[in-house]
Parts: structure tokens; C-alpha cells; sequence
């Protein structure tokens, strides 16, 4: 295979693996959807209806933070398992996890009214409310504003800094060629992975979770996971088959890879499944009055349907319709149930989010619409930001010729 | 090496390394006399069998009184010791399904004997239910069988789930194990030099010729297979945490039960597989084939598994706290503050204190130190059941009805007893069926891709 696929020398790589005017091109176009989506829905919020801009906006962002979240994992797992098959497309997932910095910029119409004590979103901003109650009262030493942008700064801290460092010495690997940059970044991931695990695990508990304060569940932070690893690998796939449309990239990345990033959305589907399964059926069975009342407003009207449908949509529907090698290893295929996974993903955000605005009825709007579209352009366009300078592959990773080579069995 | 006086660990003249690997393995079925720890072991085993067998005779001639169980413990260590056999089956199957799918092909050295200890461990489990329901003529009940009592057994009930999930597991773990083997006896059948193993093992190699279209079907059937034992590793785990979970019983009712079991039990599983594989290869002369680098990844899957068991124990706190729940919050002080506290603090320093050596990679490739933290994960394993029956039952709601449990002789009997079937049975498999997949890690031996060639 090395005599086919010319080796990496000086930019002689054999493929296009540099994004040039596609770039700014592309942070053009995605950044002004950005800008057009968020500000019409600024707009729209605070003209019309601020609880339901608030909702969208939150149901929004926890859908793009999974993606970028998931993004993160999965590079960290990649160097901590020293894995072979996705080297060549790994500096793509390098690039969507470094749009940290703008993730944690969009977080910012969620806290700043949260800190001045707006309680639309979240009860526990509003300290008057918190000591009325007796339950909320005794929470209170976690659920405060102070403590909340403490862990706030902390998870973007360390995501900001870890995106960063792993894209910077990947890069840096490209010019070098400094093969002990691989084991060294194995060792960081590994203490990595812990404080990712708990970073992502208190994230969705302060975004989400705490929009109910009284309601709790042990498996919350493992439920968002699962949700964060399935919608990456969509996007990825997504992202790949776009640069090579594009022309870049298009040698290199094979059916093999495409199969492999397809086999992780046919896992994660089921293992979602898995986790939603265990924390509804334990809920459901002990029937719990504090515990059953967050799914007792899911099971009902409107919602229990939404509930109902997210059975099929997001787990029976993906997992028989990801089944087959064929499907996996066809672009088209494959980006049918990217694109289907990222909006029933969608969903699961808005079921986790709106029945706190509503328990009646599903309160759609076109805010959902302009927020989502909007946070997805900056997304976007701070990976095209980031691609600016860099090649699409980790061209002197030892690696590489292996993850070109490989062949699913 | 001091070992290499071994009868076992002579290779083979010339560079054949496939001759070699046959050599080594199929060696130690082929020996007239297995070495001496081997016997001493097995001597071992079997007077631990003998109390398993005399302490199920006296249960069932005197009752489950003889157990330890009072109010308000009515489960005690017959539930913990099934837990913990059912946990140690974990390893097995993901190793053979998961990390097969997963092309981590240095699994082929370590996979047999695995499943091997899966399925025994399976069988040490199944016997505990039956022992404590008390009725030993009556364990079929469990069973959904048609009867003119129109008696059924309790479908909604996680305990009854329990029978069908360990037994779907069981079937399909011994389906993945045999059909593994075929090749191997094969191989068996051909070397044989007595005309009794030429039939047994002709038998139990169903006329395996290694004709090319024989392994086509082989790897389609193992991938198959595979992909089907996939959910049963973290579906039999899940349904026994659901036994608890299911519950309102602070300290069990907790929604990350099910992956935490399933995280405990593959972490257990691996401990056991190290506990056994380090004695195994030094008995037989296998280190050339599971070798320092294998233990070394085994290891870090003790250590990674670890970090799981230990943020499920930091979430149940945590939300003991968050919650506002004066009975949960209770309950966990209760566990590192209370009476069974040695217990709590036993099963810290065991599953989360000690794997920890292994962020060393000195530590992880000593054969010794693994040894060492693998027993230590089994008994932190042992008490983290112990911790979450006992514990959260002695003192629930009424404090008036509070006890402090005591297991009694007979308790402690039967579970070591548990271990002598469990090694009776081990003993006999390494000496009579191929303790390694020889034909797969034949298959990723580099020089069955010719030289120098590295990739799969």
C-alpha cells in the first residue's frame, strides 16, 4: 500500500489536504447563517416571548455542546487507545472539538441572566425562591449562582485548554515529525478522560438537570453522553463526506473509514437505547413520587407521545436502518442517518428541556429553528476558523499509513 | 529465564513458529504427567469442592437456618456470592465478542481460557438462587413451565428477568466457546497418539477438516456470534442490578445501576482472568504466547474499568447529597461511617486504591503485582456487593427494626466452597482442552503474513 499512496514529504501528499480559500469561504458563509440565526432570534426573544426564546436557546445549545463535546471524547479516546484506524481522519475531529472557545461564548445568554437572578430558566437563580422552600433550602449549598460560574469557568477552562493543546501538538507533529508526541499525548489522555467524564457529567447536570431542581438521577450524565457520542459521530461523517465533495481529502478517506465511524453510530444508538431504558424502567418501577414526576409530565398529552415516538425514531428506526455493512459503507445511506440521528438527537434535547416551559403542549416555535441554525453556523465557522492554517490529516503521525491501509474484515 | 527448565517450555527445533505455538499449547494435554502444581492445585480445589458438597448436604438436610440471615437481612451472602460469580463471568465474552469487533486481536492469546472462566464462573453463580430459596426440590419453579397447578413463576418480578438472562447468557457463552474450539480439537484429534483420544477428540472436533470453505463459514459464524453475545455482556449484569434497582431501598435504587454493574463486572471478570492466566502461564510454559505485553493490556482495561466503578460510587454519593433525600443520605454515611464501615473502606481500597499501581508501567508489567491487585480487585468486588446488601438492609427506614448481620460458618463455607467447583473445573479444562485458540493466534501471528508486513 506505501508504493500506491505517495508518502508524506513537504506537502507532497498525494491527496488535497489543505482547506485554502474553502475555508474562508466556508467561515463566510456559516458565520453569516450564525450571525443572521442568533440575531433574528435575539431579536425575536426579546421582542415576543422570553421564556420561550430561553427554552430554545437552551434546548439549542445542549444539542451543539454534545456535538462538541462528543467531538472531544472522541479524540481524547483516540490518542489514550493509540488507534490506527481513524489517524487520517482524526484532525478533523481535532478541529471540531476546538471550537470550544465558541461554545463557551454561545453558554453565555444562559448564565448571564441566570446570574442576575432571572429565574426563567433555572429556580435556584432566584435565592428568595430557593429559601421559600424546604428542599430547595437545603440544596441551595450547590444549586447557587456563585458556585455555578465557578463550575461554569472550570469545564471551559479545561476543555478550551485540552481542545487546544491536542490540536497545537498534532500540528506541531506535522512540521517535526517528532514521533514521541504520540506517546506523550497518550499519557495526557488518560487523566484527560477522567476529568472529561466529570466535566461532561456536571455540565449536563447544571445545563440540564437542574431546570428540575428537585429531580435527580444518577445515570443523567451518562444519558447526555450517550446522546453527545452518537450526534459526533453523525456530524463527523457529515463533515467528511462535505470536504470530500469538496475535493479534499478524497483519496484518503475510504469506505473502511466511513464503515467504521458508521459502526460507532449503530453502537451508541443501541447504547443510548440502553441508558434511556434503564433510567426510565427504574424510575417507572420503583414509582417514586420525586423521581416519577419528571417522566409523569413526559408520559402525558402531547409529550407522551413525543415520548412514545423517540421509541421508534431514535433507537428502533436507526438501529434496524443501521444494521447492514451495505448501509455503513454508502455515503448515501450513511449520510441519511447522520443527517436523521442529528435531528431525532435534536429531539431528545428538546424532551429533556421544554416540558419544563410547558407541560400541556410541545411548545415549538421558530426560535427552535433560528437558535439551532444559528449556534450550528459559529459552530461551523470556528472549525473553518481553526482549519485555516493546517493540513486535514496528521500527515507525520506513525500512524498514518496504517489508517490508510486498513481494511474492515 | 529460571523457567526454561520446564518440560513445557521447550520449543520445537528449527523457525517454524506455527509447529512452535501448536508445541506449547497442545504440550500440556499431551504430557503424561501435568507438572506438580498442577496437582498440588487440583488437590486444592477438590478438598474445597468436598466442602461445597457437605455444606449443600447439611443445608438441605437441616434448612437455611444455618445461614446467617435475620430481620430485617433476609438476603444475605447466597445473593452476594451469585452477584459476584455472575460479575467474574463477565470477562469472557467481551472478550471474545467486544474486543473482537473492536480488531483487538491480541484478545486470541487470553480468549480461550476466558470464556472458559465465564461459563464456570456462570455455573458457580447459577447454584446460589437455588440454594436460597430454601426449597431445594422445588428450584424448578423458577422455570416457566407448564404445570397443572397453574402455578407461573412472578414475570414482573427482576429475580424471575434473572432466569432468563443468565441463561440465555450461559447457553450462548458455551455455544461461542465450544464452536471456538473446533479447530483446536481438530488439531487435538490429529496429534493423538491413543485410539480413546482420537475418539474423543474426533468427536468433539465434528469433523473439522480446515478445508478453506470450512473457515469461511468458521469466521462468519464467529462474527455472527459475536455480534449476538454483544448485548448479553451488558445485559446479564444489567438485569442482576435490576434486582436492586428496581427497588425503594435507599443505597439500591439508583438509575446508574445497570452500566455500573455491567463496568463492576467486566472490572471483576478481568482481575479473575489475570489471577488465573499469570499461575496458568508460568505452570505451563505458555509465556511466549500470553506474555508480559498481553498481561500489561489487561491491566489497563483493570484500571480503566476501575475509574468506571469508582465514578459510579462518586455519583451515587454525589446525588445521595444533591438529592435531599434523608434516607439516601443517610444510607451512604451509614456505608463509611457505620458499622459495616471496614467493609466500605475494604471495598475502596480494593477496587478504587488499588488498580491504581497500574498508572506505573513498571507496575503493569510485573507478572507479580498483577497477580497481586487481581486478587485484591476480587475481594473488593466480593465486599462491593456485600457492601450494597448488607448495608442498605441492616438499617432501613425503622430504625426499630435495625440488626447487625453476622454470616455464619456455613455462610463462609459455601463460598469457599464455590471456589473448589469453580477450580475443580478450571484444573480440568487446562489440562485436557486447548487452553489457547491456537488456529487464532495463528492468524495474527506476524508470519502468517510473511515478513515484515505488519498491518492487521
Amino acid at each position: 500500500m506505501a508504493k500506491t499512496k505517495e508518502t508524506a514529504k513537504e506537502g507532497g501528499f498525494g491527496d488535497n489536504i489543505r482547506m485554502d480559500g474553502l475555508a474562508t469561504k466556508l467561515m463566510g458563509i456559516a458565520g453569516g447563517i450564525g450571525v443572521i440565526g442568533l440575531g433574528a432570534s435575539f431579536g425575536l426573544g426579546y421582542t415576543s416571548d422570553k421564556s420561550q426564546f430561553m427554552h430554545s436557546y437552551l434546548t439549542a445549545y445542549a444539542w451543539i455542546l454534545s456535538i462538541g463535546l462528543g467531538a472531544l471524547w472522541w479524540v481524547v479516546l483516540q490518542h489514550l487507545v493509540n488507534a490506527k484506524w481513524s489517524t487520517v481522519v482524526r484532525r478533523v475531529g481535532e478541529l471540531l472539538a476546538s471550537t470550544m472557545p465558541v461554545l463557551a461564548l454561545l453558554s453565555l445568554p444562559i448564565v448571564i441572566p441566570a446570574l442576575m437572578g432571572d429565574s426563567t430558566l433555572y429556580i435556584w437563580a432566584d435565592s428568595q425562591k430557593m429559601h421559600a422552600d424546604h428542599l430547595l433550602h437545603k440544596k441551595a449549598a450547590f444549586l447557587n449562582r456563585d458556585f455555578f460560574v465557578v463550575r461554569l469557568v472550570i469545564y471551559f477552562v479545561f476543555w478550551g485548554v485540552l481542545s487546544r493543546y491536542l490540536l497545537s501538538k498534532s500540528v506541531e507533529q506535522d512540521k517535526t515529525g517528532a514521533p514521541e508526541i504520540r506517546s506523550k499525548l497518550q499519557g495526557l489522555c488518560a487523566p484527560s478522560m477522567i476529568l472529561l467524564a466529570l466535566t461532561l457529567t456536571f455540565a449536563a447536570i447544571d445545563f440540564v438537570m437542574t431546570l428540575e431542581p428537585k429531580w435527580y438521577s444518577t445515570i443523567f450524565g451518562v444519558y447526555y453522553f450517550a446522546g453527545a457520542v452518537v450526534s459526533f459521530h453523525s456530524f463527523f461523517a457529515l463533515a467528511l463526506m462535505w470536504l470530500q465533495k469538496n475535493g479534499r481529502l478524497a483519496k484518503s478517506v475510504t469506505s473502511e473509514h466511513y464503515h467504521d465511524i458508521g459502526k460507532m453510530m449503530f453502537a451508541f444508538t443501541a447504547f443510548w437505547a440502553y441508558i434511556a431504558f434503564s433510567q426510565f424502567m427504574l424510575i417507572w418501577y420503583a414509582n417514586i413520587p420525586e423521581e416519577t414526576e419528571w417522566y409523569h409530565v413526559r408520559a402525558h398529552g402531547a409529550w407522551g407521545t413525543v415520548s412514545y415516538l423517540m421509541v421508534a425514531v431514535n433507537f428502533l428506526i436507526p438501529f434496524f436502518g443501521l444494521l447492514s455493512r451495505h448501509v455503513k459503507r454508502n455515503r448515501m445511506a450513511l449520510g441519511f442517518w447522520a443527517v436523521w440521528i442529528l435531528v431525532v438527537h435534536w429531539l431528545d434535547m428538546f424532551w429533556l428541556v421544554k416540558p419544563h416551559m410547558h407541560t400541556e403542549h410541545l411548545p415549538f416555535s421558530i426560535l427552535d429553528v433560528t437558535c439551532t441554525v444559528g449556534m450550528l453556523g459559529l459552530f461551523i465557522a470556528a472549525a473553518a476558523f481553526a482549519s485555516q492554517k493546517v493540513n486535514l490529516v496528521p500527515i507525520k503521525d506513525p500512524r498514518l499509513e496504517k489508517s490508510l491501509a486498513f481494511e474492515n474484515f | 529465564m529460571a523457567m526454561a527448565q520446564s518440560p513445557f517450555d521447550l520449543a520445537p527445533q528449527g523457525e517454524n513458529a506455527f509447529a512452535r505455538i501448536t508445541h506449547n499449547v497442545a504440550r500440556v494435554a499431551e504430557v503424561s504427567k501435568p507438572p506438580r502444581g498442577w496437582y498440588i492445585a487440583f488437590g486444592i480445589a477438590l478438598s474445597l469442592l468436598s466442602v461445597f458438597g457437605v455444606s449443600i448436604g447439611w443445608l438441605f438436610w437441616q434448612g437455611i437456618g444455618i445461614f446467617g440471615n435475620m430481620n430485617p437481612v433476609f438476603w444475605a451472602m447466597p445473593i452476594v456470592n451469585f452477584v459476584f460469580w455472575v460479575g467474574i463471568g463477565h470477562a469472557g465474552t467481551l472478550i471474545s465478542a467486544i474486543l473482537y469487533l473492536l480488531r483487538q486481536n491480541w484478545r486470541t492469546a487470553i480468549n480461550r481460557f476466558a470464556e472458559a472462566m465465564t461459563i464456570f464462573a456462570v455455573i458457580c453463580a447459577g447454584i446460589f438462587p437455588g440454594l436460597h430459596v430454601g426449597r431445594p426440590w422445588l428450584p424448578y419453579w423458577m422455570f416457566p413451565l407448564p404445570n397443572q397447578m397453574s402455578m407461573w413463576p412472578q414475570f414482573r418480578s427482576p429475580l424471575e428477568w434473572d432466569v432468563f438472562a443468565v441463561g440465555t447468557y450461559f447457553t450462548v457463552s458455551t455455544l461461542f466457546w465450544y464452536m471456538g474450539m473446533i479447530p483446536d480439537f481438530g488439531t487435538f484429534r490429529d496429534r493423538s497418539t491413543t485410539k480413546v483420544r482420537k475418539m474423543v477428540y474426533g468427536l468433539l472436533a465434528m469433523g473439522w477438516r480446515g478445508s478453506s470453505r470450512q473457515w469461511h463459514r468458521y469466521e462468519r459464524a464467529y462474527l455472527i456470534l459475536a455480534a449476538l453475545a454483544t448485548p448479553l455482556v451488558l445485559s446479564v449484569h444489567s438485569v442482576v442490578s435490576f434486582d436492586f434497582a428496581t427497588a425503594q431501598l435507599p443505597g439500591w435504587h439508583a438509575t446508574i445501576f445497570p452500566p455500573y454493574f455491567v463496568a463492576g463486572a467486566i472490572f471483576g471478570g478481568f482481575a479473575m482472568v489475570v489471577t488465573l492466566a499469570v499461575p496458568a502461564r508460568q505452570f505451563f510454559g505458555l509465556k511466549r504466547i500470553i506474555t508480559v505485553g498481553h498481561l500489561e493490556l489487561m491491566a489497563k482495561i483493570i484500571l480503566a474499568t476501575g475509574m468506571m466503578v469508582g465514578y459510579a460510587y462518586s455519583m451515587e454519593f454525589f446525588i445521595a447529597w444533591y438529592g435531599g433525600n434523608d434516607y439516601e443520605m443517610f444510607t451512604f454515611f451509614n456505608r463509611a461511617l457505620g458499622p459495616y464501615a471496614w467493609s466500605y473502606w475494604c471495598m475502596i481500597f480494593c477496587n478504587v486504591v488499588s488498580p491504581q499501581v497500574f498508572w506505573s508501567k513498571k507496575m503493569r508489567t510485573n507478572p507479580w503485582v498483577i497477580l497481586g491487585v487481581g486478587v485484591l480487585v476480587n475481594i473488593g468486588m466480593w465486599f462491593e456487593r456485600f457492601v450494597i446488601v448488607i448495608t442498605s438492609l441492616s438499617r432501613d427506614f425503622l430504625p426499630s427494626s435495625w440488626g447487625y448481620y453476622k454470616p455464619t460458618f456455613w455462610d463462609f463455607s459455601l463460598l469457599a466452597g464455590s471456589f473448589g467447583l469453580f477450580f475443580t473445573l478450571f484444573l480440568l479444562f487446562c489440562r485436557y482442552l486447548p487452553m489457547v485458540a491456537m488456529a487464532e493466534v495463528k492468524a495474527f501471528h506476524p508470519s502468517a503474513h510473511g515478513h515484515g508486513d505488519e498491518h492487521h
